[in-house]
């Protein structure tokens, strides 16, 4: 299960990666920013199936390329439509959760979230 | 939790710490500012305020420090207002803004005292600025019990339905019940979406927001689905002053109320799913005895509100953090941890050292002491070695936001790409890393990435892409700054190098372009006039490289004009153990690092002569088809050798000196040097060797010894001050019987040789186009004629478009110029004479042709006495010096010399007749006398 | 010098010379065994020695000092300094006296150059006048050696 973390900040990438790596998850890749995550998602799938992201968990506000943008760009592009997505903001924003969920996520985190906060929320997604 | 992942989280929560700090520290200036200027502070300012600000929030949200994220979050509402324009910078404002920052100060740095911390003065303060929000939700009415049935348009079986009944506590759901399809039920809860229900009040949620039914049931859909809703039924009805909906979603509660614009009191979770869910949701802070919550979907819902199926678990607190390690970050000399680190690898040679002593003792439970202690080796050095480490993030992350910056300053747009962002640097070179680097990528903005438009121009994307690529290969970390832009042009670098001095004239000639290139290395190249604003004073190439050898890396620099530009940063892990080859020349035994080793090759004497050959002045070896220049070790080092006399069997020591010392005397004397290269190598025909192929970049070279050993783990100690400046080392190190070896630097010895890879791949390349060019042997066809007696020239038959037999009393003349008509035209005919030192052409020999050449006007042609052959042939002319400008060469065919004429000179001959005769006034047209 | 009343030092000898060094700089004195050769190093670098796990330089004095060319390594001692992993060669060690300070002359003026850049002071002995050299001086040589250093590379 390849698994790309995008968080502009190093602490909540950190975090979460502890966290999935824990549960079992350890194929984690980490994206510093929208354009980070773009490029490697793209990257990724030039390299085949075999080599897509299984999940991409992400932050919503970072500069540059936002969460929800990163969202629609993945759910534009054919090869990596359907990849399971998870936010994870402290952004509550009605129109930013409406289009979100509108795009399709899998699930919707808000910070802080913790180890059991993200185990059931990747059970949600079905992930876990 | 066990210790160790306590000590993680621990860990965790210093670094959210350790950025509070530096968000608290870039936040009190932005409040200054703001102070300062009041209603002329500029949006960047309040923006960066609000950011930090948010930041700090959500930091102490992950360490669960209540009171700060309060705090920050009252503070944030401020600049949210400040942001919107809803509120202005007077000094109230920022008073309670900076009030409430000095309680945010104090509270981080006494964090983990006791008690709770009271800010009540600076949220009333802050609260003041604000107007109270009208957050309150009206007062619950009392609904009377109405039982709901779905409005289904097709009726199912009574079966078909499953009755949910709401869990809140909320008078508003008060004894209803509702019914939903069971399938659709199941769906929902297979897919482990929270199931909801909603109360929708047509006034305040509705007609309050201008909203109709049409648009909550819109968004409903867009964010789950609806498996129940009795919005028709309570149409019209007066006593009814809302509607339920049974929704599934994966939005937790909060979110839910936030999209719908409904207040919380008015939904809630349906029987006795995800009961556990809702203290999950009270926070992190209140699961203090709770293990697991029991996430499986039940099978039915009939289950009654009984308590709980599992026992609560007297589990340990699974909290992020627990207040009491709320931990201080230690500061640490960096010497100690030198002072460690050293101990470390020391430990680590120790325990090699032991290890046979061990192993020849083994039994049982040696073998388990001995594991045991391999475990505790290791572990004690990555630690101690991860101290130092950090990712090259910390430094690289920060780039995106300078380029961004400098590129919007000057008009440029440019992204930034960072790949390997976990690649791990020791602290200290990462630091010293930070000043280069910035440098670099200036440059790259400033000079390398072009205007927008002018990348339109040149098919480019408008947008200009810099990118740092760190990766680890061969014991050193690699750094790559490339960027698409203009690329750097050698002749541009050479010519301003000339002008500031820094070449003498002689050499201008004979520099490859990568020499050229280099120039920009020189200290004196930048001067300060050209330094623009961006690229900051006083830095120039010289003392990036400066810096990078400082750190004793090296930088290398391959451009391609117009397509863009890479610098290649290579900096070794000097504190690391890094795997090496152990070699040994001579007496002394030499340490190789593993990853630049390809392979090795055993060249056994005798064989050799054959397989080294000469190439562009150096020695090379060719390996499957590539060829690499070689090194003898002992040569570069002047290592001695004993010579063994054949007859007495005396060891006689060989007084050579090493490349490199007889270099620095007879700089001067090239003539000397290239005496004693080939008295070398007659004096010292090659033994058995080894050749240890090495890789530099893109390059390969192989390195002579005579003897090599096995592959050790080798702490690489850096070389002291009295021995630093030698190139050809990389460090020194310890063997396991304690002998103190010298660690070979691959690139150093490739300098110190003077390894010219480019002139060889030239050479190489040359010779084999060559070879290839004789190879394809082009069968060529070659028309010979002859014009005077005893004469006789060939030309390509592919050069020849025609010939015709030709009656000399057919000859017009005109003066000298001699014209036929051919086809109703006039034709000037010329003889090899005219051209060349010949004899006149023999017009009355029998057959006479006219060769028309290609290339040439139609209407002129060569008059020949004979044609004697077409001739095949494959032999490679070459040009001939002692021949006249028109002829290539000289061939034999059957006894005859032939001249072969040079097709292309001999038309710009026959060019320059034609406007000759024209210039002498003779028009060609007039054939008849 | 150092401002009190007695000045403590270890003998040794080098080609022939008898010196002096004090002991307060002396980090300890062992015996030589094998040291590794450093190709193209400048001359006062004799090579390296491990101790105890620790690298250390070995310098040569004689070539310093400008004494009469080193033959190979009549060596049998190292003196180690305190104050970096550095060392230097000798023939021979002395014992450890001490001197009054009152009986110690500068160095008069007929010497090599080499041991008026490294030496401190000379002692009128018995046995011979003593040289007694400045660990400092002989420390930062690298930096005060133009002519013998760097002699084999680019």
């Amino acid at each position: 299960m390849k698994i790309l973390i995008v968080d502009d900040k190093a602490s909540i990438r950190s975090a979460m990666k502890t966290i999935l790596v824990r549960l079992g998850l350890s194929d984690i890749t980490e994206a510093v920013d929208g354009e980070d995550a773009w490029y490697r998602i793209n990257e990724a799938a030039k390299k085949g199936r075999g080599h897509v992201f299984d999940l991409i968990v992400s932050d919503m506000e970072m500069p540059g390329m936002t969460g929800l943008e990163l969202l629609r760009a993945v759910r534009t592009r054919p090869e990596v439509q359907k990849t399971p997505f998870i936010m994870a903001t402290t952004v509550t924003a009605r129109q930013i959760i409406l289009e979100t969920m509108r795009l399709g996520v899998q699930a919707y985190i808000i910070k802080p979230f913790d180890a059991d906060m993200v185990e059931f929320k990747l059970k949600q997604a079905g992930i876990l | 939790m066990s210790s160790e992942e306590r000590d993680s989280l621990d860990a965790m929560a210093l670094e959210f710490i350790a950025e509070i700090k530096d968000d608290l520290a870039g936040l009190e200036p932005s409040l200054l500012a703001m102070e300062q200027k009041g209603e002329r502070t500029e949006d960047d300012l309040i923006n960066h305020a609000f950011r930090t600000i948010h930041s700090i929030k959500g930091g102490a949200g992950f360490i669960n420090f209540k009171e700060l994220a309060g705090l920050g979050h009252d503070m944030e509402n401020v600049l949210m207002r400040l942001r919107e324009k809803t509120l202005a910078v007077t000094p109230d404002v920022v008073d309670a803004l900076l009030m409430g920052f000095d309680k945010m100060k104090l509270m981080v740095e006494q964090i983990g005292k006791e008690g709770a911390w009271d800010y009540e003065k600076e949220k009333a303060a802050l609260q003041n600025i604000l107007n109270p929000d009208q957050n309150g939700f009206e007062p619950l009415e009392t609904v009377s019990r109405i039982p709901s049935r779905q409005e289904d348009s097709e009726k199912l079986p009574a079966d078909a339905y499953q009755v949910l009944k709401p869990l809140g506590a909320g008078s508003v759901f008060q004894g209803q019940e509702f019914l939903v399809e069971k399938k659709r039920l199941d769906h929902a809860l297979a897919a482990q979406k929270f199931i909801y229900a909603v109360y929708v009040r047509f006034g305040t949620d509705l007609k309050a927001k201008s909203k109709d039914e049409g648009a909550i049931i819109d968004d409903m859909k867009s964010i789950g689905d609806i498996l129940f809703s009795d919005l028709e039924e309570s149409r019209g009805k007066k006593e009814r002053d809302g509607f339920f909906c049974v929704i599934s979603t994966i939005l937790d509660l909060p979110l839910l109320s936030q999209v719908l614009e409904i207040g919380k009191t008015q939904m809630t979770l349906v029987d006795r799913q995800f009961a556990d869910y809702e203290t999950l949701m009270k926070g992190v802070s209140s699961r203090a005895v709770k293990d697991k919550p029991a996430l499986k979907a039940p099978d039915t819902m009939e289950s009654s509100l009984s308590t709980a199926d599992e026992p609560p678990v007297q589990g340990p607190a699974e909290t992020l953090l627990s207040s009491a390690s709320a931990g201080q970050s230690l500061r640490i000399n960096v010497d100690l941890i030198s002072r460690l680190m050293n101990r470390a690898g020391e430990l680590v040679l120790a325990r090699n050292q032991l290890r046979p002593f061990l192993m020849s003792h083994a039994k049982e439970d040696n073998l388990g002491i001995l594991q045991n202690l391999d475990m505790v080796t290791t572990d004690i050095q990555e630690a101690v070695m991860q101290m130092r480490m950090q990712p090259v993030i910390d430094l690289m992350g920060k780039y995106k936001r300078v380029v961004r910056d400098m590129a919007r300053r000057i008009s440029k747009k440019v992204e930034f790409i960072l790949e390997g962002a976990d690649v791990e640097v020791d602290r200290t070179v990462l630091e010293k890393l930070a000043n280069p680097v910035t440098h670099l990528i200036r440059n790259c903005i400033d000079h390398g990435i072009e205007f927008p438009d002018e990348r339109l121009k040149r098919s480019k994307p408008e947008t200009g892409t810099i990118r740092i690529k760190a990766f680890h290969q061969g014991g050193q970390v690699h750094i790559r700054v490339s960027d698409d832009g203009a690329g750097i042009d050698p002749q541009l670098i050479l010519s301003k190098a000339f002008e500031k001095g820094l070449v003498p004239e002689d050499r201008l000639d004979k520099m490859t372009d990568k020499e050229k290139i280099d120039l920009i290395f020189l200290p004196g190249f930048t001067t300060s006039e050209e330094i623009t604003d961006i690229s900051g004073r006083g830095v120039g190439m010289d003392v990036v490289r400066t810096n990078i050898e400082s750190l004793r890396g090296h930088i290398e620099i391959d451009t391609v004009k117009g397509e863009g530009t890479q610098v290649h940063l290579i900096i070794p892990l000097t504190l690391a153990i890094v795997p090496s080859l152990i070699v040994g020349a001579g007496e002394s035994r030499f340490a190789i690092p593993q990853g630049n080793i390809k392979e090795i090759l055993y060249l056994e004497k005798g064989t050799v002569q054959s397989q080294v050959e000469n190439l562009a002045g150096s020695e090379v070896l060719r390996l499957r088809g590539r060829i690499f220049p070689i090194i003898r070790l002992r040569t570069l080092l002047g290592i001695t050798t004993y010579i063994e006399e054949p007859l007495t069997g005396k060891k006689e020591e060989e007084k050579r000196k090493a490349i490199a010392d007889r270099r620095q005397k007879d700089k001067a004397d090239k003539e000397s040097k290239k005496r004693t290269r080939e008295k070398d190598r007659r004096k010292h025909p090659w033994d058995s060797t080894y050749v240890i192929v090495l890789k530099l970049g893109g390059n390969l070279f192989g390195l002579c010894v005579d003897v090599f050993y096995d592959i050790e783990e080798v702490v690489v100690e850096p070389l002291s001050e009295y021995i630093n400046q030698l190139k050809c080392f990389a460090g020194t190190t310890l063997l396991g019987n304690g002998d103190v070896i010298m660690v070979l630097d691959v690139q150093g010895i490739a300098t110190l040789s003077s390894l010219k890879f480019d002139s060889i791949q030239t050479e190489e390349a040359r010779r084999n186009e060559a070879k290839e060019a004789q190879a394809k042997g082009e069968k060529r066809n070659l028309i010979v004629f002859t014009s005077g007696k005893n004469e006789y020239f060939a030309l390509e038959l592919k050069r020849v478009s025609r010939l015709e037999p030709l009656n000399p009393k057919d000859i017009h003349y005109t003066g000298r110029l001699k014209h036929i008509e051919h086809k109703g035209h006039a034709v000037l005919l010329f003889s090899m004479d005219e051209f060349l030192p010949a004899n006149e052409c023999d017009l009355t020999a029998g057959e006479i042709f006219v060769v028309f050449p290609k290339q040439i006007s139609s209407r002129v042609g060569i008059i020949t006495s004979g044609i004697i052959d077409t001739i095949e042939t494959d032999k490679l002319i070459e040009k001939d010096d002692t021949c006249p400008g028109a002829v290539l060469g000289k061939l034999f065919v059957d006894g005859m010399m032939v001249q072969v004429l040079d097709p292309d000179q001999f038309s710009n001959l026959i060019e320059q007749k034609l406007r000759k005769t024209k210039g002498a006034g003779l028009s060609r047209e007039n054939t008849d006398r | 010098m150092k401002p009190n009343q007695n000045f403590q030092y270890i003998s040794f000898k080098l080609s022939q010379t008898l010196m002096g060094i004090d002991i307060l700089d002396i980090r300890e004195i062992v015996p030589c065994n094998r040291i590794t050769r450093v190709q193209l190093a400048p001359r006062f670098v004799l090579g390296l020695v491990n101790l105890r796990g620790q690298i250390l330089t070995i310098l040569d004095i004689r070539v310093l000092l400008g004494l009469e060319p080193p033959d190979t390594h009549s060596v049998s001692h190292v003196i180690v300094f305190k104050y970096a992993n550095v060392g230097f060669a000798v023939d021979g060690i002395g014992d450890v006296s001490g001197i009054d300070r009152e009986k110690i002359e500068s160095v008069p003026a007929n010497v090599t150059p080499g041991v008026q850049t490294y030496a401190d002071a000379v002692i009128n002995l018995q046995e011979g006048v003593m040289v007694i050299l400045n660990a400092h001086k002989i420390l930062s040589c690298a930096r005060t050696q133009p002519g013998l250093q760097r002699n084999a590379h680019e």
